[in-house]
């Protein structure tokens, strides 16, 4: 104890010496990783069972309501916009699935941020050898926000079933396309949103009138709109691109009073990229910053 | 041989930046220096304890180190890393343990967190069995392994968090307060846990703790910071004489007397036969000092009080602050 400590010499005994055992993961093996959390959630919430079940009721419960709702309105108008109510319902579906989907896997975990970095508990995300990112979705992924997607996907399949609109493949993969772009642009205006918890926690309300207030108004023709709703929709909240726009050349015979042209239509799904990368850059920024202050 | 620091820190600081509310919407803001140019080498199979009052800097040091928390000034390496730019491989080598914070999973039981801790560190099938047979055995886990971790108690999910703080093995584990709550049996299994981690496996220590019991019984070397700097460093021994309670002698003599007067020694108060006096320990030791008194009169009984580590607690914080 008297020697300092540079000239401390360790004999290493006992059955192992030290040495490395963990190893880098790989994105294969993040995905994997990421599998088993998704597993060991579903097991831990179906271990309370009555409240599992509950949830999950209650979580299809909330879009028979959305059907209602525009059901609703149908019985008191043919059209909305010039638009009835399959064409209204393809236009809901198709936003709305993909909004659900990324509301699933990513804004139930990255609307917890907020608490995380309240009580300090990001500082565990960053003592882990793998992304933050990944663990936070691994960790916090709620299997009752999938049934609402389900139930929403359901809805789309139905009304596009029951359409026969006779699509061409470019059609379909219009239809594709757009619903990938609709889930993208869902999962990027959450992380957008939780990563602004980096810098406040209090930004959650704010926050919700983005993301689900922007799903509401993406679930109706565009047209009917304000102009500044309408300027929002086809600029800084693109939503207009996920359900309405494809939807003028996929839905035979809708009227266009905005007279956008087809090929916009066909190019619609490209409009997740820059949200995309806008939200990617937020979600860096935002743990820099919390690397910067702590808690 | 010379050996490579396992933690070299230069010249460290963060400041904080703390915004005040001034009337309704202005605010003021001031800026902290939670950690000041701060300097610590620490070797590979050291143990180390960080004491320091509430706010003095420890966590905020230890997040620097761990790549928690970016420094806003000076350097930082750990195992030869910047902690920052290559915290996941820095993650893979390190063991980390904060005592307020659950590294495990709330629903799963203990042995569930290990089987995912050794996929997210991708630790192979036969190295994790051998750890974790050294791990129940080092931390006495068999008995509540199958227990979901929301249904441990304290002491219990401490060794918890340790095993998984050390499943991986790593060379250098660091603890943020990991005996706090805890009762004196849990603080001690602890205790003789990373006692034996050190002396056996050579696995560098670094803790921080309110207990100087901890650093007694744990580490060779006992960093105090206050205001985000260094005030003392070295071994506990040291520290305690240079800032710490002397010992204090009680005497129970035969007749009642006036204070006695023995160099080196403070006459504290007397109680009928019973006179209490306080030993400097730089100028004499306790055996003189009873010498010194048999000669003077004759002791029916004594007692020797050791130096009591929440009051050398109080003189180090307060002395510093």
């Amino acid at each position: 104890m008297d020697n300092p400590p540079a000239s401390r010499s360790v004999e290493k005994v006992g059955s192992h010496p030290l040495k490395e055992l963990a190893r880098a993961h790989t994105f294969a093996t993040t995905a994997g990783f990421y599998r088993k959390m998704l597993r060991q959630r579903v097991a831990a919430d179906a271990s309370y069972r009555l409240s599992f079940f509950l949830r999950i009721f209650t979580g299809s419960l909330l879009i028979l309501l959305d059907l209602a709702a525009i059901y609703g309105l149908f019985t008191k108008t043919k059209t909305i916009g010039g638009w009835n109510r399959q064409q209204v319902l393809f236009v809901y579906a198709l936003a709305t699935a993909g909004f659900r989907l990324g509301d699933a896997f990513i804004g139930g975990c990255t609307e917890r941020i907020s608490e995380h970095v309240r009580t300090g508990q990001f500082d565990r995300f960053l003592t882990r050898p793998i992304r933050p990112f990944v663990l936070l979705l691994g960790e916090e992924f709620a299997f009752r926000r999938v049934m609402q997607a389900v139930a929403v996907i359901g809805v789309l399949f139905a009304v596009v079933a029951s359409g026969h609109f006779g699509w061409s493949p470019i059609q379909w993969l219009l239809f594709v396309g757009s619903f990938i772009s609709a889930t993208v642009i869902s999962a990027s205006l959450f992380i957008i949103v939780g990563s602004m918890s980096f810098w406040s926690p209090d930004t959650g309300e704010m926050g919700n009138s983005v993301t689900y207030g922007g799903n509401f108004a993406a679930q109706y023709p565009s047209h009917i709109y304000p102009s500044w709703i309408k300027r929002m929709l086809f600029t800084a909240l693109p939503l207009a691109f996920v359900g309405y726009v494809p939807a003028l050349v996929l839905l035979p015979g809708v009227t266009n009073p905005l007279s956008i042209p087809g090929w916009v239509s066909y190019c619609a799904p490209a409009a997740c990229i820059p949200v995309l990368f806008f939200a990617v850059t937020c979600w860096h920024l935002g743990m820099r910053a919390y690397q910067s202050t702590g808690s | 041989m010379e050996q490579l620091p396992i933690i070299e820190a230069v010249g460290l600081g963060k400041e904080f930046v703390v915004h005040k509310r001034a009337g309704r919407i202005r605010r003021t803001t001031t800026k902290v220096m939670a950690v000041d140019s701060l300097d610590l080498l620490i070797y590979p199979g050291e143990s180390v304890g960080f004491i320091g009052p509430n706010g003095a800097g420890k966590s905020t040091t230890i997040k620097m180190i761990t790549g928690v928390l970016t420094p806003s000034a000076g350097t930082i390496r750990v195992l030869g890393i910047d902690p920052l730019k290559e915290r996941m491989t820095l993650t893979r080598r390190i063991g980390v343990v904060f005592g307020q914070r659950s590294q495990l999973w709330w629903d799963l039981p203990l042995a569930d967190s290990f089987g995912l801790l050794r996929h997210l560190f991708r630790v192979s099938e036969s190295d994790h069995k051998e750890s974790m047979d050294w791990l129940v055995g080092l931390l006495d886990l068999s008995t509540f392994l199958q227990t979901p971790v929301r249904q441990l108690s304290l002491g219990q999910r401490m060794r918890g968090e340790l095993a998984a703080a050390l499943a991986h093995r790593p060379e250098l584990l660091i603890l943020d307060e990991p005996t706090i709550g805890l009762d004196l049996v849990s603080k001690d299994a602890v205790r003789t846990a990373l006692r034996q981690l050190n002396e056996t496996y050579g696995t560098t220590v670094l803790l921080t703790t309110h207990d100087l019991a901890d650093i007694a019984e744990v580490c060779g070397r006992v960093v105090v910071i206050n205001h985000g700097i260094i005030v003392e460093d070295g071994p506990l021994p040291t520290l305690i004489s240079r800032l710490g309670s002397e010992r204090i002698v009680m005497v129970e003599l035969t007749e009642t007397l006036d204070p006695l007067r023995i160099a080196g020694t403070i006459h504290m108060r007397t109680e009928g036969r019973r006179q209490w006096l306080r030993i400097n320990e730089t100028e004499t030791t306790a055996g003189a000092v009873i010498a010194a008194i048999g000669q003077q009169t004759s002791i029916l009984d004594l007692s020797l009080s050791e130096p009591d580590f929440d009051d050398v607690v109080r003189r180090v914080y307060g002395a510093t602050s």
